[in-house]
């Protein structure tokens, strides 16, 4: 599999560059609030994760590999572990990032100037809410793009998921500042959520694992089925 | 002699078009040609083989090894319409990420054929022209010591020069015992350079596998004034003019032609045009 992965990773060379824009989008995020910084970074990476489905198409990326002396399960598995390897490393940069910023700055930020202290509930519920976001992201776009490539299947695989979680971002931050209740039951639940900690992680968590599980099953059974 | 290619009844249905009990096998050692019209199923053999389509029926053995046993990729060098390298990769990134997949790689050998083919190693793989593109898959596959090379069209598009560069590779890779190639092309005279048998595919079904001196031995091109009506179900890709007609026919069938009738030898050429031809008029 780490063959797999490897080569994946050196299908999606023309993208290597683009890796250039985490520090400046770290930046821009970090100065809405620190807390989004781990959820942005997973997205980030993520999006990193689906470049080997891009070039699939245009260089035949999978044609290639039906080349070589590897099953289609190898294939799908490869691209899972790719993309949870991308999900470590935006956690890990997010956490250190996240606990640096918080201990130097308050989590102050030029926009949001409260302060925001990294401690353990919070962190943990960040990362995995933000697991809990990655899981719903890669259910909506991994079996589609495995089953009709990029070219067919990116609007509905890809552009409309990314959009539809935009939309709802923008929703919340609207609702956040336009309707009182809603930023005092919004706190409320925060607050809540940080008093029960472990147990709201872990009912995240099971429901990543869930929705990972199920995308990774769909994703085999598609990519098994598909011609090239 | 054991077979390298085995295929036996194989189907694929698709709308408009099918692979009609396709059957045919290549022994091992021999050099190959897959000749038949556009569309007439040569890449979706091609790819049955290499699991890329799920036949619906039928038996396929590369290398004695059974239908969906990966390892058998292991020995093949495979290349469809063109080398499935990425834009960006120069032939250093060709072999970093080919190398791991392939136990009998040999570096050194790989070296050796770039600098013979003069392939830039520093190159990317979208600044070379389609014949180095096709060197730079050739050095792939030699360097693997692959024992079954399935090329599709490996000198369409290529000028006289490449494609004579190529044909010399396929033919000094066959030097070695029990290697097989199965290519597909529209030239003649790649056949008549290179093959030892042919198959050939029309509209799905397979209808001529031998040897390439059995296929010339056994037709002859038939020219007369008026071909009788009982002859004409064993014309082959009869065509008639003004001044009479012109078809292929096998040897057993000319026997009671008008003494009008002018029989020929028939070259590879007339036997690919007359067969095609036929297959264009069914």
């Amino acid at each position: 599999m780490l063959n797999m992965i490897k080569l994946d990773w050196l299908g999606m060379k023309v993208y290597h560059r683009r890796f250039m824009i985490i520090p400046l989008a770290i930046s821009l995020y970090g100065f809405f609030h620190v807390a989004v910084i781990i959820p942005m970074l997973v997205y980030m990476f993520f999006s990193f994760s689906v470049n080997p489905f891009a070039v699939e198409e245009k260089g035949k990326l999978d044609n290639l590999y039906l080349t070589l002396p590897v099953t289609r399960r190898s294939i799908v598995k490869a691209r899972f572990g790719l993309s949870l390897l991308m999900l470590s490393i935006g956690l890990a940069a997010g956490i250190i990032l996240t606990v640096t910023l918080s201990a130097l700055f308050y989590g102050r930020t030029i926009i949001y100037p409260r302060t925001f202290h990294a401690d353990f509930p919070a962190m943990l519920l960040i990362i995995c809410a933000s697991v809990l976001f990655y899981a719903i992201l890669n259910l909506s776009t991994f079996p589609t793009l495995f089953k009709l490539g990029y070219a067919k299947g990116k609007l509905i695989g890809f552009i409309l998921p990314i959009g539809f979680v935009s939309v709802v971002i923008a929703a919340l931050f609207v609702l956040w500042s336009a309707v009182d209740t809603f930023q005092e039951w919004l706190m409320s639940a925060v607050a809540w959520a940080s008093g029960n900690a472990v147990l709201v992680a872990v009912i995240m968590s099971a429901a990543s694992a869930l929705l990972l599980a199920v995308s990774y099953a769909l994703s085999q059974k598609v990519y098994a089925q598909r011609e090239f | 002699m054991g077979s390298a290619i085995e295929i036996k009844d194989v189907c694929k249905q698709y709308p408009g078009f099918a692979l009609n009990r396709v059957s045919f096998s290549v022994p091992n050692g021999l050099c190959c040609g897959f000749v038949g019209p556009n569309g007439a199923g040569k890449t979706t053999t091609l790819k049955a083989m290499l699991g890329m389509i799920h036949v619906d029926r039928g038996e396929i053995r590369l290398l004695n090894k059974p239908d969906g046993d990966v390892t058998v990729k292991e020995e093949l060098g495979v290349m469809l319409d063109q080398p499935y390298f990425q834009e960006d990769w120069t032939p250093l990134d060709v072999e970093k990420g080919i190398k791991p997949f392939y136990r009998g790689w040999d570096g050194s050998e790989y070296r050796k054929y770039l600098s013979r083919f003069e392939l830039d190693t520093n190159k990317k793989f979208k600044d070379l022209s389609r014949g180095m593109k096709m060197k730079l898959a050739m050095a792939v596959h030699l360097s693997h010591d692959a024992k079954l090379l399935l090329l599709d069209e490996p000198t369409g598009g290529l000028d006289p020069v490449a494609r004579d560069e190529i044909l010399d590779i396929m033919r000094e890779y066959m030097v070695k015992d029990e290697r097989t190639i199965l290519f597909s092309t529209h030239i003649t005279s790649d056949l008549e350079r290179i093959a030892d048998m042919i198959v050939y595919i029309s509209n799905g079904a397979i209808s001529f596998c031998g040897g390439k001196d059995d296929l010339v031995s056994r037709h002859c091109v038939v020219r007369g004034g008026r071909l009788p009506e009982e002859k004409r179900k064993a014309a082959i890709g009869l065509r008639e003019h003004s001044n009479g007609y012109e078809c292929l026919m096998t040897l057993e069938d000319i026997g009671g032609l008008p003494p009008d009738a002018i029989t020929e030898r028939a070259a590879i050429d007339d036997c690919i045009v007359y067969m095609e031809r036929r297959s264009k008029n069914a």
